[in-house]
C-alpha cells in the first residue's frame, strides 16, 4: 500500500507527533505545577513571615525557632528561606536574620552544597552564604579563590565583600595580583565587589596597596580608594603621583579629588604638574581634581587646558575654571581669541553647561564694570560661534529691558560683521 | 524535452530533501543546544550581581540612543521608559531624524526642552545637524534635531554626541523593562574577554498594558497576526540566538535594544548609511574587525533583559518589515562574502557565515522550489500523491515541533505570561503558524531575494501597531 519512502515519512510524522503532544503535555504540565508550587510558596512565606517578626518582636529566644527548621530543599524550607532573606533587607530584623540563616541549618547545607563538582551548584551556593553574611563560613569560601573557574571566583570575591570581615578582605587582596595576572575575575567586578567592604577597610587597602608591585593592582586598589573618599588613603596617594604607570598616577588623582577637599595648599600644590603629564587620561583627572580642590593656584596652568589637544581634558579644565576662578571671565576670553575652533567651541559649550552664560548676560546689565566689556566681547564671539541661542532665549522672554538692547546691538553687530 | 524537465524535477527533488534533512537537523541541534543553554543561563541568574551593579560607580556611563522619525504618537511614552531605567549612570539622546509630524514639538513640550548650542565632532559623517534641546532639570535627556537621512546616520549622530563608552540603541516604537539595561550590562562588566557587543530579548508589546511608560500588566493582543509574532519571537529568541551564542556565531542582535562599546564602532566606521539592516551589518564588520586584529572579542546574547516593541498588526506592513530583514541579511553576506570560507576568519568563516547563508538567506527560496518541485513532480507522475501529502505533513510537524518547543521553554524559564488563557492561545498560534502564516513568511523573504537579484534595494517604510492600550 505504502512504497518504502513513504514508510520512513509515516514514521517521522508518527514520531514528530508523539514528540508534539509531549511537549504539549509537559508545557500544561509545567504551568499547573509551577501554579501550585508558588501558590503553596507564598501562602508559607506569608506565614512564616508574620511568625517570624512576631517571635523576634517579642524577644523569643532562637530556640523558638527550631520548629521552623524543615528537611532540606522542601517548600517549607525554601519559603523559610525566602523569609529570612526579606529580613536581612530589613534593618531591624537583619541580625536576628543572620543567626536564623545559621541555627535552621542554611549554612550547614549551602557549605555542603561547596563540595559539588557543578559551576553552578557551586556558585550559587557560594552566593547564598555571601547574602546570609555568614561570618563562619570565610574559611571554606577563601579556598575557592584559587579556584580556576571564572564564575566561581567571581561569585567568591563578590561573597567574601558581603560578609565583609577583615578576613574576608585579606583574603582577596592578598590573592589580588594572582586573580588578575590569571585574567580570571574581571577589574571592574572586583573592584564593585571591594567597594563593598566600605571605608573601614582603607587601611588595609592602602597597606596591601603599597606591596604591590604590578601597576594593575595598584590602580585596582586607588581606584577603590577613590570610591570611597578615604581620607587615609592621601599619603599613598600622593606617593604615587609620579609612579611611572600613568594609571596609577590617574588613579591617584581620583582619590586627591574625592577626599582632599581640606588639603592645605602646600599639598595640592603637587597636583600641578601632572596638568601636563604625556598621558591625557591623567591629564583629565588632575584637572577635574583641581576643580574639586578650588585650588586657586591652578588656574593659569587649567587655562592651558582649556586648548588641550583632548576635548574631554579641555572641558574638565573649563568647569575646574568656572568653580575655582573670579576671573573666569578674563580665562575665557583670552582662550576664545586662539585660532583652534574646536577649542573655542569647547569653550562656549562648557559657559553654556555651567550656566556660566547666564552671569556673562547679567554682567550686562551694568554698563560700568569692568566685567560688562569682557562679557560683552566672549557673548560676541559666542553669538559668531554659533552659540548664540541663550541671547536669543533673553531676547524672547528675559526680564531686564537694558540687557536686551544690549543682546539686539550684538547680534545687530554680528549681522553687520 | 520532457525527460529533461523529469530529469530536472528529480534532481530539485533529492536537493530539496537532503537541504530539508540538513537544515532541520541544524535546528534540532540549536534547539537542543539552547535548552541546555537557557536552562543553566536561569540558574545563573540568581546569583546574578546586576542587583550590585545597580549601584556601583564601577559600572560603565552608557547612551541611551532613541532615533526618531514621525514617531510622535509614541515618543514620550518611549522616552519615559528610557529615562525611568535602573542604572546608575545615562544619558538618553534622540535623535529627530528630520521627522514632518510633530515628533520633535511633542518632546519639546513635553520635557520642557531649550534650545541649546553644543559642539558637533562630525567624527563619523552624518548629515547636518539643527540643533540640539535639553533641560537642565532632566539632565541626562538631550534631543538632537537633523535633517532626515536614515536610522543608520541617525545613530552614527547620536554616537557622535555621545560621552559615555557604550551605548545601547532603543527602538522610538520600545519599551524596556527596569533592569533591561543593567541586566545588558553584567556580562560587559563581568567578562574578562571585552564584549564589544550585545544584545537582549524583544518580545511584542502589542496587547501589553502600559502605566507611565512602564510595563503594568502583560496580556496578549487580539491580532492573529501579532499573535503569530509573538510565537515566532519566542523562536527566534529563545532557541535560534541563545543556541548561536553559545559559539559565538551571534549576527543578529536587534537594533531594538542592543549594547555596543563605542571605541569598536567607531573604529569600524560606524553604521553604514546604505544597508537596509544597518544592526545586522555592523555586528558583521565588529566580528570581522576583531578577527582581523586578533584581538580577543566576544558578542553576546542574553535572554533576560528584555525590551517590548511594537509589531506590525497588518499584512502589507509585515511583509515590508521583513523583505527589509531579508534584504539587510543578503545584504550583509554579500557584502562580506572575502569572509565565506576563508580560513583565516575561523569559525566565523567557515561556520557563522555559512550557516546564515544556507540556512536563514537560502531556506525561503528552497522552501519555495520545493512547493513548485512537489507539485510538478505530482503532475509529471513522478510523486504519487500519498507521498506529496506526507512530505508536506512532515513539514508541518516539523514546524509545530519547532513552536511548541520554544513556548515550552519559554513555559519552563521566564513564563512572561501569566494566565492559563495565554499559555492556551499560545500553544494554539502555535500550532496553526504552520498552516498559511509560515508560508506567507517565506514568501515575502523570497520576494526580498528576488528584488535583490532584480537591483531594488530600498528601505520600505513600516507603520507598527496602534491600538496599545496605555492605563
Amino acid at each position: 500500500m505504502f512504497s518504502d519512502l513513504e514508510r520512513i515519512l509515516l514514521a517521522f510524522i508518527a514520531f514528530f507527533l508523539l514528540v508534539i503532544l509531549t511537549v504539549l503535555g509537559a508545557t500544561i504540565y509545567r504551568r499547573a505545577a509551577a501554579l501550585r508550587r508558588y501558590r503553596i510558596l507564598d501562602r508559607n512565606r506569608e506565614r512564616y513571615g508574620k511568625r517570624f517578626r512576631e517571635l523576634i518582636d517579642g524577644g523569643k529566644s532562637f530556640d523558638e525557632f527550631s520548629a521552623f527548621a524543615f528537611p532540606s530543599r522542601s517548600a517549607e524550607w525554601h519559603a523559610v528561606e525566602h523569609v529570612l532573606s526579606s529580613l536581612l533587607e530589613d534593618r531591624k530584623y537583619e541580625s536576628a536574620g543572620v543567626v536564623l540563616f545559621d541555627r535552621l541549618g542554611y549554612r550547614a547545607y549551602n557549605e555542603g552544597m561547596l563540595g559539588n563538582r557543578g559551576a553552578i551548584a557551586k556558585s550559587s551556593a557560594v552566593d547564598k552564604l555571601g547574602r546570609m553574611r555568614c561570618e563562619a563560613s570565610t574559611g571554606k569560601l577563601v579556598p575557592l579563590l584559587d579556584e580556576q573557574d571564572t564564575e566561581i571566583v567571581s561569585v567568591t570575591v563578590r561573597a567574601l565583600s558581603k560578609i565583609g570581615t577583615r578576613e574576608a578582605l585579606e583574603a582577596v587582596l592578598e590573592r589580588l595580583p594572582g586573580l588578575y595576572s590569571r585574567s580570571i575575575v574581571s577589574r571592574k567586578s572586583i573592584e564593585s565587589s571591594l567597594r563593598n567592604f566600605g571605608p573601614a577597610a582603607a587601611a588595609d587597602m592602602v597597606r596591601y596597596g603599597e606591596r604591590y608591585g604590578d601597576p594593575f593592582s595598584r590602580a585596582s586598589v586607588l581606584e577603590v580608594l577613590g570610591i570611597l573618599a578615604a581620607p587615609e588613603a592621601l599619603p599613598f596617594a600622593f606617593r604615587n603621583l609620579d609612579h611611572g604607570d600613568p594609571e596609577v598616577r590617574a588613579k591617584s588623582l581620583k582619590v586627591i579629588g574625592a577626599a582632599g577637599g581640606d588639603l592645605p595648599s602646600g599639598e595640592k600644590d603637587s597636583v600641578l604638574p601632572l596638568l601636563d603629564d604625556p598621558a591625557w587620561f591623567v591629564r583629565l583627572q588632575a584637572a577635574k581634581a583641581l576643580g574639586i580642590l578650588r585650588h586657586a593656584k591652578a588656574v593659569p596652568l587649567l587655562a592651558k587646558r582649556l586648548v588641550d589637544a583632548n576635548w574631554q581634558v579641555r572641558n574638565a579644565a573649563a568647569t575646574a575654571v568656572v568653580r575655582t576662578s573670579d576671573d573666569a571671565i578674563g580665562i575665557f576670553l583670552d582662550t576664545l581669541g586662539t585660532t583652534d575652533r574646536y577649542a573655542k567651541e569647547s569653550v562656549c559649550e562648557e559657559i553654556q553647561k555651567t550656566d556660566f552664560v547666564y552671569r556673562l548676560i547679567d554682567n550686562l546689565g551694568s554698563p560700568g564694570r569692568e566685567a560688562y566689556g569682557k562679557s560683552r566681547e566672549i557673548l560676541r564671539i559666542m553669538e559668531s560661534l554659533g552659540y548664540g541661542t541663550p541671547l536669543r532665549e533673553y531676547l524672547k522672554g528675559g526680564p531686564d529691558e537694558g540687557i536686551r538692547k544690549e543682546l539686539t546691538l550684538i547680534l545687530q553687530e554680528e549681522v553687520a560683521s | 524535452m520532457r525527460s529533461f524537465a523529469v530529469a530536472l524535477v528529480t534532481g530539485v527533488n533529492y536537493f530539496i530533501l537532503f537541504y530539508y534533512g540538513f537544515v532541520n537537523l541544524i535546528y534540532t541541534t540549536l534547539l537542543l543546544v539552547s535548552m541546555v543553554v537557557i536552562l543553566r543561563h536561569i540558574r545563573r541568574i540568581r546569583y546574578s550581581p546586576f542587583k550590585d551593579f545597580v549601584s556601583s560607580p564601577e559600572t560603565p556611563p552608557v547612551s541611551i540612543l532613541v532615533s526618531a522619525y514621525n514617531e510622535e504618537r509614541v515618543i514620550v511614552r518611549t522616552v519615559r521608559s528610557t529615562l525611568a531605567v535602573n542604572y546608575p549612570f545615562f544619558e538618553v539622546i534622540v535623535i529627530n531624524d528630520g521627522s514632518t509630524d510633530a515628533t520633535l514639538d511633542t518632546l519639546v513640550r513635553t520635557f520642557r526642552l531649550h534650545k541649546v548650542d553644543r559642539a558637533y565632532r562630525n567624527v563619523l559623517k552624518t548629515t547636518p545637524v539643527r540643533g540640539f534641546y535639553f533641560n537642565p532639570d532632566v539632565p541626562n535627556l538631550l534631543v538632537i534635531d537633523k535633517e532626515n537621512s536614515g536610522k543608520a546616520d541617525s545613530l552614527n549622530c547620536g554616537i557622535n554626541v555621545s560621552r559615555s563608552p557604550y551605548f545601547c540603541t532603543v527602538d522610538a516604537d520600545s519599551v524596556l523593562e527596569e533592569n533591561a539595561l543593567v541586566k545588558l550590562m553584567t556580562p560587559t562588566v563581568e567578562s574578562t574577554v571585552p564584549v564589544i557587543a550585545c544584545g537582549g530579548v524583544i518580545r511584542v508589546l502589542n496587547g501589553v498594558h502600559l502605566e507611565d511608560g512602564a510595563v503594568r500588566s502583560i496580556d496578549l493582543p487580539r491580532s492573529s497576526i501579532a499573535m503569530f509574532q509573538i510565537v515566532e519571537y519566542l523562536r527566534a529568541f529563545l532557541f535560534g540566538r541563545v543556541g548561536l551564542d553559545a559559539m559565538n556565531g551571534i549576527l543578529i542582535l536587534s537594533g531594538a535594544f542592543s549594547l555596543f562599546r563605542k571605541a569598536s564602532v567607531v573604529e569600524a566606521g560606524g553604521y553604514r548609511v546604505k544597508n537596509v539592516t544597518e544592526d545586522m551589518e555592523l555586528i558583521t564588520r565588529l566580528h570581522r574587525q576583531a578577527i582581523e586584529r586578533k584581538t580577543p572579542y566576544s558578542i553576546k546574547f542574553i535572554s533576560d533583559p528584555v525590551c517590548w516593541t511594537e509589531v506590525p498588526e497588518n499584512l502589507k506592513m509585515l511583509g515590508r518589515q521583513r523583505r527589509r530583514w531579508h534584504l539587510g541579511l543578503m545584504q550583509s553576506i554579500v557584502q562580506n562574502r572575502s569572509a565565506l570560507f576563508n580560513p583565516r576568519y575561523g569559525k566565523f568563516g567557515w561556520v557563522v557565515l555559512p550557516y546564515y547563508l544556507i540556512v536563514e538567506l537560502l531556506s525561503p527560496v528552497v522552501e519555495v522550489v520545493g512547493y513548485v518541485a512537489v507539485i510538478l513532480s505530482y503532475l509529471f507522475g513522478m510523486l504519487s500523491f500519498d507521498f506529496m501529502l506526507l512530505f508536506l505533513a512532515l513539514a508541518i510537524f516539523y514546524g509545530i515541533f519547532l513552536s511548541t518547543a520554544s513556548i515550552y521553554l519559554e513555559e519552563v524559564t521566564y513564563r512572561r505570561y501569566p494566565r492559563w488563557g495565554h499559555l492556551l492561545r499560545l500553544l494554539f498560534y502555535g500550532v496553526i503558524e504552520n498552516f498559511g502564516y509560515r508560508q506567507i513568511n517565506s514568501f515575502w523573504r523570497c520576494q526580498a531575494f528576488l528584488k535583490y537579484l532584480v537591483g531594488m534595494r530600498k528601505w520600505e517604510y513600516v507603520e507598527k501597531g496602534k491600538r496599545l492600550a496605555e492605563g
